[in-house]
């Protein structure tokens, strides 16, 4: 069963829809008991870090979650803010933890000149810095859509594809089971759903 | 780089998908462009009367986030912050926020706060009248006093994250885009610039992303009267050096 988590922001039909071409069994959930099946879990999300982080810890998922992620080592993709909440912590709402499955924090994207506004609205290049399942069937450097005002900050080694904006968008991050992807796939047409594809068949 | 973006707007009245001119519905000629590969956002916008056929106008973005795999803005009749969550549910990636701010600031700011930046559109509607630019609320009905500079402010202070800008006199003109309007607006702001309508050749496109230094630009009628589809757009400005997805 593939569990997408509500967190109660953010459009996740989309989500659910692009999963839905490749797998029957997919849920949307923020209850507990709910997560006991999950195969591969989906963090998606617009939102505020704060906002997120709350609501799951009021729906008293964050013990599972960590479980699923670091004990069972289930497959996690974590999108646009699901992958912020996979830090430490977030610029965008100082003091409230992360899930911090990944060491590190999101810094607000800066503001440099008028081309480059904030948010990143749009599509933008991604460049693929090392290999990984995810990838497969896609090409080194490819358009993904982008709509966010912060972005995540890891160690290198975490780092598999960046994107050039106001500032070195880490793109994807990866640690182990757990993958974070900055934009939004579901929303990218045929390459993003390749990675949706990639997700769903090849983790395991 | 960032790219340019074509997005298609799509008009519904009381649930059905019409075009639109001078902001008044006109039922001559629909379409679905839903499965176009070439485009780069939708948006999707509620031009009815009124709010009763609403639950129909969701039940269209529905079905078309179903089968849509690009960003989808929905906008018209934004008011009620409990729909939000409703809209999110039929595929809204993006809203339009246009009476609201005037009508509620607070409310505005609840909702970026909430949801992000990221979510929320600043909606424009303007008429050049007499020398002068002048903004309007309530989908065209209303005119209102309030510069273009205090609105960009205004926006900007709220947590908009684009904005998108409608020229009620050139809606469905095919007539090209007010590029002066356009740069007044650009110089006044660092938010993401999209402007909606009026597109009636390729050229308009390549001005507005070159002259008016657009992000993004919006249309729907020129689709239907030529036979040339969205990916003959795209290659014309490929070919004038404009960056897009391909």
């Amino acid at each position: 069963m593939i569990t997408i988590i509500d967190h109660g922001l953010g459009n996740i039909s989309s989500v659910y829809s692009a999963v839905k071409l490749f797998e029957k069994n997919v849920q949307i959930t923020n209850k507990y008991k709910d997560l006991k099946k999950t195969s591969k879990l989906i963090l998606p999300g617009v939102g505020n870090f704060g906002f997120a982080m709350k609501n799951l810890a009021t729906s008293n998922l964050i013990e599972a979650l960590n479980e699923i992620a670091l004990v069972k080592k289930k497959p996690v993709l974590g999108i646009c803010l699901g992958c912020q909440l996979l830090l430490e912590k977030s610029d965008e709402s100082p003091g409230i933890k992360g899930l911090g499955w990944i060491r590190g924090g999101n810094n607000i994207l800066p503001l440099k000149n008028k081309l480059m506004p904030t948010p990143h609205v749009g599509w933008n290049e991604v460049k693929i810095l090392k290999n990984h399942y995810i990838f497969k069937n896609i090409p080194k450097k490819f358009y993904l859509y982008f709509n966010h005002s912060f972005h995540p900050s890891v160690q290198q080694k975490y780092i598999f594809a960046k994107t050039s904006y106001s500032d070195i968008i880490n793109t994807v991050i990866i640690k182990e089971n757990i993958i974070g992807i900055q934009p939004h796939p579901e929303k990218s047409q045929v390459q993003g759903i390749k990675i949706i594809k990639n997700f769903i068949k090849n983790a395991n | 780089m960032l790219t340019k973006r074509i997005l298609i707007t799509l008009s519904f009245s009381e649930g059905i998908l019409i075009r639109t001119k001078k902001f008044q519905s006109d039922y001559r000629y629909t379409s679905n462009f839903i499965g176009n590969k070439n485009i780069d956002e939708i948006i999707i916008i509620d031009v009815s009367k009124n709010k009763k056929k609403r639950k129909k106008f969701l039940d269209s973005v529905r079905k078309i986030s179903q089968n849509c795999f690009v960003p989808i803005t929905v906008g018209g009749y934004i008011s009620d912050l409990d729909e939000i969550k409703i809209l999110q549910m039929c595929g809204a990636d993006k809203i339009i926020i246009n009476s609201l701010i005037y009508q509620n600031p607070d409310n505005v700011a609840e909702i970026t706060k909430k949801y992000g930046s990221q979510f929320v559109v600043g909606g424009i509607d303007y008429k050049f009248e007499k020398g002068k630019y002048y903004l309007f609320k309530d989908h065209g009905k209303n005119k209102t006093n309030i510069s273009i500079y205090n609105t960009l402010k205004l926006f900007e202070k709220l947590g908009v994250g684009e904005i998108m800008l409608q020229s009620i006199d050139k809606d469905g003109s095919l007539s090209g885009l007010d590029i002066e309007f356009s740069k007044i607006v650009k110089k006044n702001t660092f938010l993401p610039l999209i402007s909606n309508g009026s597109i009636g050749k390729w050229e308009h496109f390549y001005e507005g992303f070159k002259k008016g230094k657009l992000d993004a630009i919006s249309t729907n009628n020129i689709y239907h009267f030529t036979d040339s589809s969205i990916a003959a757009a795209k290659n014309y400005l490929l070919k004038k050096n404009i960056l897009l997805r391909r």
